[in-house]
C-alpha cells in the first residue's frame, strides 16, 4: 500500500508528518485527513489550543495530493454563520 | 537475584518465595508480543523486571485504547490465575524488557496456602483497578497534550528516558489520531522538552514534561504508595521505579 504523509499548516509554518501512514488509496487518505481535522478542531475548541489551518497530504516524493481545510469540517450551520 | 527486580516479587516473604522459586522462569518480553487476547485463557503470570506491558481495549470499529500499564512495579495475570484464567482484554508488550513468569496453577496454589501472598496479590489488583479508573477519568477529561505528557512521565518511570515508540503506536495507546500526537510532539520538541526521531522518543526535560502533564500519574503513584507503603530508598514518586531499574 502507498504511504501518505499528513502535514499540518498554520500561519507560523508546517508541522511535518515524520512517519506517514500506509493506506489503500487517496480516498482513504482523504477520509483520514477529514477525521484528523475533526479531532484537531474538537480538541482545539474544548481545550482552547492552537489548530492548524489545513492538513495537506503528500506522497513519498513530497508531491501534494489533496488538502482538507480545518474550517471545512465545521457543521454546515456554523459555516454559514462564520461569514 | 533477578526475580526481585520486580517490586511485587521483592515483597513476597522468604517462605512464600521458596514455594514459588522452583516454578519461576526468566523470559524476554519482546516488543509487540501478545501476552493475552480478549476472552482467552491465561496460563502464565507475568512479573516484569523492565519494559512495559499494556492492557488494551479493542473496539468494534477497529480502534483501541490503553486502559492500564504494568511495569516492574506490578504483575499481570494474578487475578486471572486465581479465578478462571480468563483475560477480558488484549494484553501486549509495549516496551521490550525482561520478566519472571510463573504458571498460573502454581501461583494459585501458593496464594491459597499463604494469606500474606494472597493479600499482596489482592493489594496489587486494587492498585491496578485504581489505575484503570484514573485512566478512564483522564481519557474523558484531559487534553491530548496533558495525557501525552502523563504517558511520557509514566513511561520514564518504567523504562527510562529513551523510549522506543512510534507516534502511531502512541496515538493508538491514547485512543487518538496520529495527527493529534504529531502536533503535540512537534510543539514539545520545539520547546526542547522531548526529541523525536522516527521510532524513538527521548525526554530531554523531565521537569517541564511533568508540569505539562495532568495530575493522573501522580495520583496513581500516590495510590501505590498508600497501598504498598512506598518504594525503598526513593523519595520522588516519579523517579521511583527508575531507581530500582538502575
Amino acid at each position: 500500500m502507498p504511504m501518505y504523509y499528513f502535514q499540518q499548516q498554520d500561519s507560523t509554518g508546517v508541522t511535518e508528518d515524520p512517519e506517514g501512514s500506509e493506506l489503500p488509496d487517496q480516498l482513504a487518505a482523504r477520509e483520514c485527513a477529514v477525521q484528523s481535522a475533526r479531532e484537531l478542531l474538537a480538541n482545539a475548541i474544548r481545550f482552547d489550543t492552537n489548530v492548524p489551518d489545513k492538513i495537506f497530504v503528500v506522497d513519498e516524493d513530497g508531491i501534494e495530493l489533496l488538502t482538507v481545510f480545518i474550517a471545512d469540517v465545521l457543521p454546515n450551520s456554523l459555516k454559514k454563520k462564520r461569514r | 537475584m533477578p526475580h526481585s527486580k520486580n517490586q511485587i516479587l521483592s515483597r513476597v516473604s522468604l517462605v512464600d518465595f521458596e514455594d514459588l522459586r522452583p516454578h519461576l522462569r526468566l523470559v524476554e518480553l519482546e516488543h509487540g508480543m501478545v501476552i493475552a487476547r480478549s476472552r482467552q485463557r491465561l496460563h502464565q503470570v507475568y512479573f516484569p523486571h523492565s519494559g512495559i506491558i499494556s492492557c488494551v481495549v479493542e473496539l468494534e470499529n477497529g480502534s483501541a485504547i490503553e486502559s492500564g500499564m504494568i511495569g516492574n512495579d506490578g504483575v499481570f495475570g494474578a487475578s486471572q490465575a486465581l479465578d478462571g484464567k480468563l483475560s477480558l482484554n488484549k494484553v501486549m508488550v509495549q516496551v521490550p524488557g525482561q520478566g519472571t513468569v510463573v504458571d498460573a496453577d502454581h501461583l494459585k496454589a501458593v496464594a491459597l496456602s499463604s494469606p500474606n501472598f494472597l493479600k499482596l496479590l489482592i493489594t496489587h489488583e486494587s492498585f491496578f483497578l485504581g489505575q484503570v479508573q484514573q485512566t478512564t477519568a483522564c481519557n474523558a477529561m484531559h487534553s491530548v497534550e496533558q495525557r501525552m505528557c502523563k504517558w511520557l512521565v509514566r513511561m520514564f518511570d518504567l523504562a527510562g528516558s529513551e523510549l522506543p515508540l512510534t507516534q502511531e503506536f502512541l496515538a493508538q495507546m491514547m485512543g487518538v489520531r496520529r495527527t493529534s500526537v504529531t502536533g503535540v510532539a512537534s510543539q514539545l520538541q520545539k520547546e526542547g522538552l522531548i526529541s523525536y526521531r522516527r521510532g524513538k522518543v527521548s525526554i530531554l526535560n523531565m521537569d517541564l514534561v511533568q508540569k505539562r502533564a495532568c495530575e493522573c500519574h501522580h495520583a496513581v503513584r500516590d495510590h501505590y504508595t498508600e497501598l504498598f507503603g512506598g518504594i525503598e530508598g526513593v523519595s520522588s514518586p516519579s523517579h521511583s521505579a527508575r531507581a530500582n531499574l538502575d
